[in-house]
């Protein structure tokens, strides 16, 4: 049996993390967007262009996942848990 | 059958002109190398915040709600090397711009190749849209002559000399590399809400040409501070939150021009010249909402350097935790009313800020504005 105050928190953890991935792809697709527009591409920045692009992918089917999935309340930790792994995955990368 | 043809070409050019305002209301003094670093470092620390700060957060109601054991994340929200190395840097501001303009006819050079890239860009944009050259735009503006303007170029310095003396880095820098004024022609001011621009990363300000007094001081005034912001890092908003840990949200320039056009309002007011007009009305109205809450003194020097540590703390201690966070992800419009709600929820009375000369001259402001853009919309 799960408190509903538990319930609820999670729901609401969830939302806010929505919210601040979006505006971190957002921000990540600005970044794309003037790379492609560049005809000239610095080499120097190609890699932490593929970084970028990286987490552009984890963050979008994670959001996606969020939006479209389940609400109950297994989901929403499952897809938060799902979040911790995408942070490890990113850190990993990034070391 | 020609009128058929004609809308999507319309629709094309208008798009290219958009597209144009777009790109000429960027500064070019920054090489491209440097401007793309700087999208991917804003990306890259928003990643990085999401990775640590929030990371931390479901990391540690995981635990909590399903009682594991703590410690499979803890080592990544140590490494948070980067965001403080990077914190670190911003807090010092800039010395100086990297390209320093000595007098005004090496700014009005400047300005010289600013309307070379703007022709250029247009020509590209129009190739694109109508897949042909076509010349439909006059020629761009020119850099004018105005004494009056260096005058009162001269005396804001003065004034700014005096006003932001809370910031001593900031009053030094600006005598050490004063910035240079010139004034452009009309054609300048259509690609500028404020009427003007300061040019990053050099010591570069331009206004376009009005014959006002007080509209040419609002506009100088306006561009003065945004070099001033630029000298002490106001570009780049940042925080420690009760934790000491750092967090950073460049590029929110709707509140940097909110925060500009209110210092601006400020400064002139108290030496008795009222301006004409209120640009950036709705960020502007949002900046003295954060001003009143956040105390005038500890708002001014949070512009001037871009630390909004005390200010962050005061309006989230009235207003509810991650309240300036959250405005600052917003636009200003949800912003403001976003921050209204709060402010009435705490049940603070926001009567007398409504009541102030600067909300009424605001919404005066708004008005003549929607008029005049219903008014060329007619057209």
């Amino acid at each position: 049996m799960v408190s509903e105050k538990l319930e609820t928190e999670a729901t609401r953890l969830e939302n806010e993390t929505r919210q601040k991935i979006s505006s971190a792809i957002s921000a990540i697709e600005s970044a794309l967007e003037k790379w492609e527009a560049t005809k000239k591409k610095p080499k120097m920045l190609e890699e932490r262009i593929n970084e970028l692009k990286f987490s552009y992918k984890l963050f979008i089917e994670w959001e996606t996942e969020s939006l479209k999935g389940s609400k109950d309340f297994d989901s929403v930790i499952t897809r938060l848990n799902e979040f911790e792994n995408l942070c490890e995955k990113i850190n990993e990368r990034n070391n | 059958m020609v009128q058929k043809l004609k809308d999507p070409v319309e629709e094309a050019v208008i798009k290219a002109e958009r597209r144009i305002v777009d790109i000429v209301s960027q500064p070019i003094a920054i090489p491209v190398a440097r401007e793309l670093e700087k999208g991917i470092v804003i990306a890259q620390t928003r990643i990085h915040e999401i990775v640590n700060g929030q990371g931390k957060k479901v990391n540690a109601f995981l635990e909590n709600a399903q009682n594991e054991k703590p410690g499979k994340r803890s080592d990544l929200i140590e490494k948070n090397v980067l965001l403080n190395q990077m914190y670190n840097d911003l807090d010092g501001g800039n010395e100086k711009p990297p390209t320093v303009f000595k007098n005004e006819a090496e700014a009005a050079q400047h300005s010289k190749e600013i309307y070379e890239r703007f022709k250029k860009e247009k020509q590209n944009n129009l190739e694109r849209a109508l897949d042909t050259v076509i010349s439909i735009f006059s020629s761009s503006g020119t850099t004018i002559k105005d004494d009056e303007s260096q005058k009162i170029h001269k005396q804001v310095q003065n004034m700014l000399a005096k006003e932001l003396v809370l910031v001593p880095k900031v009053t030094e820098r600006l005598t050490s590399t004063p910035p240079i004024l010139t004034v452009e022609t009309i054609e300048f001011e259509r690609v500028s809400d404020s009427g003007g621009q300061n040019n990053i990363d050099t010591n570069h300000i331009m206004i376009g040409q009005t014959t006002a007094h007080n509209e040419k001081f609002h506009r100088i005034l306006h561009e003065n501070l945004h070099y001033a912001a630029y000298l002490g890092g106001g570009y780049d908003y940042r925080w420690r939150n009760e934790q000491n840990e750092p967090a950073i949200r460049n590029n929110v320039i709707w509140f940097h021009e909110g925060l500009t056009e209110l210092t601006t309002q400020d400064i002139a007011r108290k030496n008795n010249i009222v301006p004409d007009k209120i640009n950036y009305v709705t960020a502007t109205i949002t900046a003295y909402y954060i001003q009143q809450l956040g105390g005038k003194e500890n708002t001014l020097k949070a512009y001037l350097t871009g630390d909004l540590t005390e200010v962050r703390s005061t309006i989230n201690q009235k207003l509810g935790a991650g309240t300036l966070e959250q405005l600052l992800d917003l636009q200003p419009r949800e912003a403001l009313k976003i921050l209204r709600e709060k402010v009435d929820t705490a049940g603070i009375d926001r009567s007398k800020w409504d009541q102030s000369d600067l909300v009424q001259n605001a919404i005066v402001s708004n008005e003549r504005l929607s008029k005049e853009r219903e008014k060329s919309g007619n057209r």
